[in-house]
């Protein structure tokens, strides 16, 4: 077995002095913003949006949707912006306002689509192994085609996920957030993060185990 | 570090959050556990494997509209709190002052009343005022007279210039044609223009 270096491999989020002379840009930026500066604003949602987009989006999975969503969240964030306290970095405070957007968007189509046919009950995982009418499955050649991309493959394991759990590796793994930060975000204990994260990647692997073990 | 660190630490390190101190530990205490050490590395490839397939930033399609949308939405939000606040004002001035100026205006009223009726003697009967008729050039005076009988009124005025003969009424008098007069007039005359033919 080779020698596990004590440094990562995979490109790590932002070094910390650049980090924090990002966030110090943020705060000037959002003192600027509270007394009205427009223009400021302006340059904050220039720096965050592709972070806020590609967050909603990956929860989402619909471009139309999280362009809408992501403007919500710079909306609401604005009307809030007086009462936000430098105690937090303004991404984090960003991303739990886009946690909010999301989870009142997702409330709302349980509710708009209740009555309507649920197509996860279709999922080939929730089908009991032992059934003896369990239906034959053969992927179509236009999937097969498109499934050969692994983001696509990557995606499509994420949308079986749950909201929770979905939202918790999001954070972790793509956008980089430490255990406490997703604990704000998401408002709720260290614990929890950490269990969702445990289950969500087990089950991501177990999706994904082809592609992972060829690695 | 001999003891075991707790589960927090232990998955801090396993995701590479620790530092300093912290970090130097926590590699000393894994260095004769290869369990860790393998666990680690696999942590390591699947968020490998996550972050570059996955963008952490993506620009928005549309960048330029989608920021002008987000200044448009804040114009909206202002625009619907302004007549917020002017509903505020005036329920403030309904809930405090309307009682308020009620009040002033039945003590007002009151005094107004008692003072009427501390009036000594009965009431004096004002006699009809006589017409005052005005006129607009000066070294002119108007009288007017009034008979009901004959059910007249005739003005008098004295001082005014003689009126040349030269003078044409109708071009300071505006006099009604038949049909504007009488409406009826025009579709009279075409009826009878039509039994003629």
């Amino acid at each position: 077995m080779n020698e596990p270096s004590s440094e990562p491999s995979y490109p790590m989020p932002v070094p910390q002095d650049a980090a924090a002379d990002e966030s110090d840009e943020d705060f000037r930026l959002v003192a600027l913003a509270q007394k009205g500066d427009m223009r400021a604003y302006d340059e904050l949602v220039i720096r965050h949006r592709g972070r806020i987009y590609a967050m909603i989006r990956n929860m989402v999975k619909n471009d139309a949707d999280a362009w809408d969503l992501s403007q919500d969240v710079f909306i609401k964030a604005w009307q809030a912006l007086p009462r936000f306290e430098a105690r937090a970095r303004f991404s984090t405070w960003l991303f739990r306002i886009s946690h909010n957007v999301v989870y009142d968007w997702v409330r709302k189509r349980k509710i708009e689509s209740a009555g309507e046919l649920n197509d996860e009950i279709f999922n080939r995982e929730k089908i009991d192994s032992s059934a003896r009418t369990a239906p034959a499955f053969v992927e179509a050649p236009d999937d097969a085609l498109s499934s050969s991309e692994l983001r696509e493959k990557i995606e499509a394991a994420l949308a079986k996920l749950s909201v929770d759990h979905r939202e918790a590796v999001i954070l972790k793994d793509v956008q980089g957030l430490s255990y406490k930060e997703i604990a704000d975000v998401t408002k709720c204990s260290i614990g929890t993060v950490m269990s969702r994260l445990f289950y969500a990647r087990q089950k991501l692997q177990t999706l994904l185990k082809d592609e992972y073990e060829s690695r | 570090m001999n003891t075991n660190p707790d589960e927090t630490r232990l998955a801090q390190w396993l995701d590479d959050e620790l530092t300093g101190t912290d970090l130097t530990e926590m590699d000393a205490w894994a260095a004769t556990r290869p369990e860790q050490l393998a666990a680690r590395e696999d942590l390591r490839s699947f968020r490998n494997m996550m972050a570059t397939n996955l963008p952490a930033s993506q620009e928005p399609p549309y960048p330029d509209f989608f920021l002008s949308r987000v200044n448009q939405g804040i114009r909206d939000l202002q625009a619907a709190e302004a007549p917020a606040k002017t509903a505020t004002a005036v329920s403030f001035w309904r809930s405090w002052m309307m009682p308020i100026a009620a009040c002033a205006g039945m003590v007002l009223a009151f005094g107004i009343g008692k003072r009427s009726s501390e009036a000594p003697g009965a009431l004096t009967v004002v006699p009809a005022a006589t017409p005052v008729v005005y006129t607009p050039e000066e070294g002119v005076d108007a009288e007017w007279f009034a008979s009901a009988g004959a059910g007249a009124n005739v003005i008098v005025l004295e001082g005014v210039a003689a009126i040349p003969d030269s003078t044409d009424f109708s071009e300071t008098v505006y006099v009604p044609t038949i049909s504007e007069y009488d409406r009826t007039a025009t579709r009279e005359k075409e009826t009878s223009d039509s039994a003629q033919q």
